[in-house]
């Protein structure tokens, strides 16, 4: 991986970590994304599957010739709850 | 035994309408309390905090809740916390708020918190007003939690925040991201006036576990940390931690810091 701070994408990557965050369909729940060359990854949790569908049309928007990838997951919230016991 | 359901980050939206709801509709057959630490909403609109509202509707048991960085957002705090406050959730900054569940006072005071860091990598009062600004907010709250632990009379005393008091709750965060997340003076405040648990959340790809210098358990409660919905944590004897001997903070705090 390239060092960060001679990497032009990273700092593409952080403006486009800030735009995500002011878009209020988008920018939850931990996203985070990379870019390498011409193709942008959004990583992380979504809290919901619509949520997860419009996650990447910031990226689109911003960076019309890169290719977007959509590895976010759909945060699960189904896994039972067990006790903690504090004696 | 008092069990206590706890969770943070919800980030409601309305296109997560029914999502939490069918998780929450039995939750007074598991649990005796809800502690919500922070982030309840997406950005910060008293609108999504209305929706959320209408999916708590059913839960049956007394709701406690501390705000995040994204319930202001919008600047829009006093609009969330009048709504909450309105469906009878008690919503602390700085206060505290004393629950009789079957017969054992649960004492619970809250506060946002902010970040600034942890020891040997922290942001310094020192330099530009927002420098300043930024860590004499983190330790105006942090004397506002301290200030209502130590009001506090109870059987069981917990600290609720949005931010760490701890670095064990982030591994699993970036490093370089630790200052933002939460500072050390959440935690003296915790161990100075005694608890007997910490809630927070705020970091999402923190760790659960954790515990002050002084011994608090502190547990990140951020429902993507959990993967579930809420954790419940279950107390025996109702403790009451007293208050841990740590010396004051110094007149002059260079020396905590690396770097000005």
């Amino acid at each position: 991986m390239a060092d960060r701070c001679t990497n032009p994408n990273f700092c593409l990557a952080q403006h486009e970590r800030e735009v995500l965050a002011q878009d209020p369909p988008g920018n939850e729940l931990g996203g985070d994304i990379d870019i390498f060359g011409e193709s942008v990854m959004l990583l992380g949790t979504r809290a919901s599957s619509e949520c997860q569908v419009v996650a990447p049309d910031v990226p689109r928007n911003l960076l019309p010739n890169h290719h977007v990838r959509n590895e976010t997951r759909r945060a699960g919230l189904l896994a039972p709850v067990p006790l903690e016991h504090f004696p | 035994m008092i069990r206590i359901a706890a969770m943070a980050d919800v980030h409601f939206g309305a296109d997560a309408v029914g999502s939490l709801r069918p998780h929450l509709t039995h939750l007074s057959e598991r649990a005796d309390l809800l502690l919500v630490a922070g982030d309840l909403t997406r950005v910060g609109d008293p609108t999504e905090a209305m929706l959320l509202l209408d999916e708590l509707r059913e839960v049956r048991v007394p709701i406690v809740a501390v705000l995040g960085n994204h319930d202001h957002h919008t600047d829009r705090a006093a609009g969330i916390t009048a709504a909450l406050r309105g469906a009878g959730i008690h919503v602390l900054e700085g206060g505290s708020v004393t629950l009789d569940i079957d017969g054992v006072r649960v004492g619970i005071a809250g506060v946002k918190g902010f970040g600034g860091g942890f020891l040997g990598a922290c942001a310094s009062d020192f330099g530009e007003p927002e420098m300043r600004a930024f860590v004499g907010h983190t330790k105006e709250r942090a004397a506002r939690l301290e200030a209502a632990l130590r009001r506090l009379e109870c059987d069981l005393r917990i600290a609720l925040l949005h931010y760490a008091p701890v670095a064990d709750t982030l591994k699993g965060e970036r490093l370089e991201i630790y200052p933002f997340l939460g500072s050390y003076l959440l935690a003296e405040a915790i161990d100075r006036a005694g608890a007997d648990l910490a809630l927070h959340g705020h970091a999402h790809a923190g760790s659960e576990q954790g515990t002050t210098p002084g011994g608090v358990p502190v547990r990140n409660v951020a429902q993507p940390v959990l993967r579930r919905t809420l954790a419940i944590y279950g107390f025996d004897d109702a403790g009451n931690r007293g208050p841990i001997d740590l010396p004051p903070p110094p007149e002059l705090a260079g020396w905590r810091y690396l770097a000005h």
